[in-house]
């Protein structure tokens, strides 16, 4: 390049404009003999010195004045020594810069790899870089942090975010390597815990350039329906290979983060922590594992279930026995022993009803729901009744269908009949007389009288008091019409 | 009368509320001072879960597919026939 200048005839002999005082800056004779160059050509042949002499150079310097891209897409910064001795421009053109796989950051120390010209408009030196890297981590770890940073400062790998897996997953969503060992692995597994499992397997690659791709494609699609998975697992076969580039795809740890589903990642790494496995709601180490976590034996969820169920008999079977004990001591107690024989002629048994009671609740646990409702009312009204003597003589009429009732009632009552045991204890017959009334008996009788038509006036009667008896002769009597 | 309770399950029930309110029925049960009327509300509830869990279990239908292909509204797939078979499966990438 430099070899063109000379032979350019008009640089040879140039006209001198120079003026008077200028002649000391010159060289030798000079005036119309000087080999002048343009601006252009110096800075021409400097970068032809320069290609020559410093092309592809790594330069390494912290990157400082970094502001991004420009509208271009062009990058224009400074690299300095880390001593802060010295600094150099460099410029990335837009198709470099895309490439770069980290971020670019004030002060980081980076390998640039590019060579140096001179912009001729500007006459500045700087340097076009072509390849840069991060000192001292490789490339790839670095944006490999840079980009867990970013995520995690989003809160992409919140444990807030976390959601808990379904304990019986309706259907399985598998994403991974059609033929690959982790399918194999997991549907091993899921065969052995949970035969009846239904699995749907959106295969994908999970190593190579098409793979994050694939992946986000495949976890849309089980987000997008529904219903066509309530857990997925993200796997990829165990150990074969150390690619894990796929998993650490920005696209696919939000492909991960976004899914509707839980995604448990299976990404068959031990050691190694990806991207994904941190967005994700669950990591498994292998696809083998992911299997066991997504969904129990079913073996032990019937066992859970008979359990549960055993469990809840006995309890009531227990129950039902406490309370018809209570029954039976409930229906001889004293109360009960002092109540008007009309009353105890009902045909109460205590221990038929505890039977009843017992086997009834056995047979049909939910219609006694119902029953002892019914009791509960039934006892209520069965008391206020007995609270009037002049009722008592309706109990001796309905006698047979008292009976019936009382039966059926304190057969299907409850520990509600210990409440109805402290009212019994209250309406004892003494009470009531002790409240102003009487018990009227024929002379040698012991049942109540009840009925005016049973008596005839001039006849004798006992008349049984609070405290003490009365003897009484009748006067007359009234009969009602009814 | 009541019949079974099973349509007084919540809608949106899961097969593990379902499990946990199940067990927790059974130690609601084993409380002395809980009255009979309540525990046979509880033991109809307790067996309409248990009902209920079982039919979960069972409806899950055994099948393994894979996705062909996306319709605007459905995956397309094919069911796996050998799903366990060792050679159909076996490996040749990860």
């Amino acid at each position: 390049m430099s070899s063109r200048l000379p032979s350019r005839p008009y640089t040879l002999r140039r006209p001198a404009t120079r003026r008077v005082g200028e002649t000391q800056l010159s060289f030798g004779d000079a005036g119309t003999d000087v080999h002048a160059m343009t601006v252009s050509e110096v800075i021409a042949q400097i970068n032809g010195f320069l290609r020559a002499g410093l092309s592809n150079v790594w330069v390494r310097g912290e990157v400082s004045g970094f502001r991004g891209p420009a509208a271009s897409g062009h990058c224009f910064f400074s690299l300095k020594d880390e001593s802060g001795g010295a600094t150099l421009r460099v410029k990335v053109f837009a198709s470099e810069f895309r490439r770069i796989p980290f971020t670019l950051e004030e002060g980081l120390l980076v390998l640039a790899r590019g060579t140096p010209d001179v912009y001729p408009e500007r006459g500045e030196l700087s340097l076009r870089i072509l390849e840069i890297q991060p000192s001292g981590v490789g490339a790839l770890q670095l944006a490999f942090e840079q980009l867990k940073a970013r995520l995690q400062a989003e809160g992409l790998f919140d444990v807030a975010r976390k959601r808990p897996l379904p304990l019986l997953p309706r259907r399985i969503g598998v994403v991974t390597s059609r033929h690959g060992a982790a399918l194999h692995d997991v549907l091993k597994v899921l065969g052995a815990r949970f035969p009846d499992a239904h699995v749907t397997i959106y295969p994908a690659s999970v190593q190579g350039a098409a793979a994050p791709g694939e992946i986000v494609r495949a976890l849309a699609a089980f987000s997008r329906f529904g219903d066509s998975a309530d857990v997925v697992i993200v796997a990829r076969g165990g150990g074969s290979s150390d690619d894990l580039a796929a998993f650490n795809d920005e696209a696919v740890v939000r492909a991960i983060a976004a899914s509707r589903a839980p995604v448990i990642s299976a990404v068959g790494h031990e050691v190694d922590f990806t991207l994904a496995d941190l967005a994700a709601d669950l990591r498994a180490a292998t696809p083998s594992q992911a299997a066991e976590l997504v969904v129990g034996r079913r073996d032990a969820f019937e066992e859970r279930l008979d359990r549960g169920e055993r469990d809840l008999k006995m309890s009531l079977k227990g129950r039902v026995e406490r309370a018809a004990h209570r029954l039976a001591r409930l229906v001889s107690a004293p109360a009960f022993a002092r109540f008007p024989a009309a009353v105890r002629e009902t045909g109460v048994d205590s221990r038929v009803a505890s039977v009843a009671l017992f086997s009834s609740f056995r047979r049909i646990p939910s219609a006694l729901a119902a029953r002892v409702a019914a009791a509960e009312r039934g006892i209520v009204a069965w008391r206020d009744r007995a609270a009037f003597p002049f009722l008592l003589g309706r109990v001796a009429a309905e006698r047979r269908a008292a009976a019936d009732r009382m039966a059926r009632r304190v057969a299907a009552a409850s520990e509600k009949l210990s409440v109805a045991a402290g009212r019994l204890e209250a309406l004892s017959p003494l009470r009531v007389l002790a409240r102003g009334y009487a018990v009227v008996t024929k002379e040698g009788e012991t049942a109540p009288v009840t009925d005016a038509a049973r008596v005839v006036a001039g006849e004798g009667l006992r008349v049984r008091l609070a405290r003490g008896r009365v003897r009484a002769r009748v006067l007359s009597t009234e009969v009602d019409d009814e | 009368m009541s019949k079974g309770k099973a349509e007084s399950l919540p809608k949106n029930l899961t097969f593990e509320k379902a499990l946990s309110r199940l067990q927790d029925i059974v130690s609601e049960l084993e409380d002395p001072e809980k009255g009979l009327e309540a525990s046979l509300v509880l033991f109809e509830e307790g067996v309409a879960l248990s009902r209920f869990c079982r039919g979960r279990i069972d409806e899950i239908e055994k099948r393994v597919e894979v996705v062909l292909k996306e319709t605007p509204d459905a995956l397309v797939t094919e069911t796996l026939e050998d799903e366990l078979d060792e050679e159909a499966l076996d490996g040749e990438e990860p």
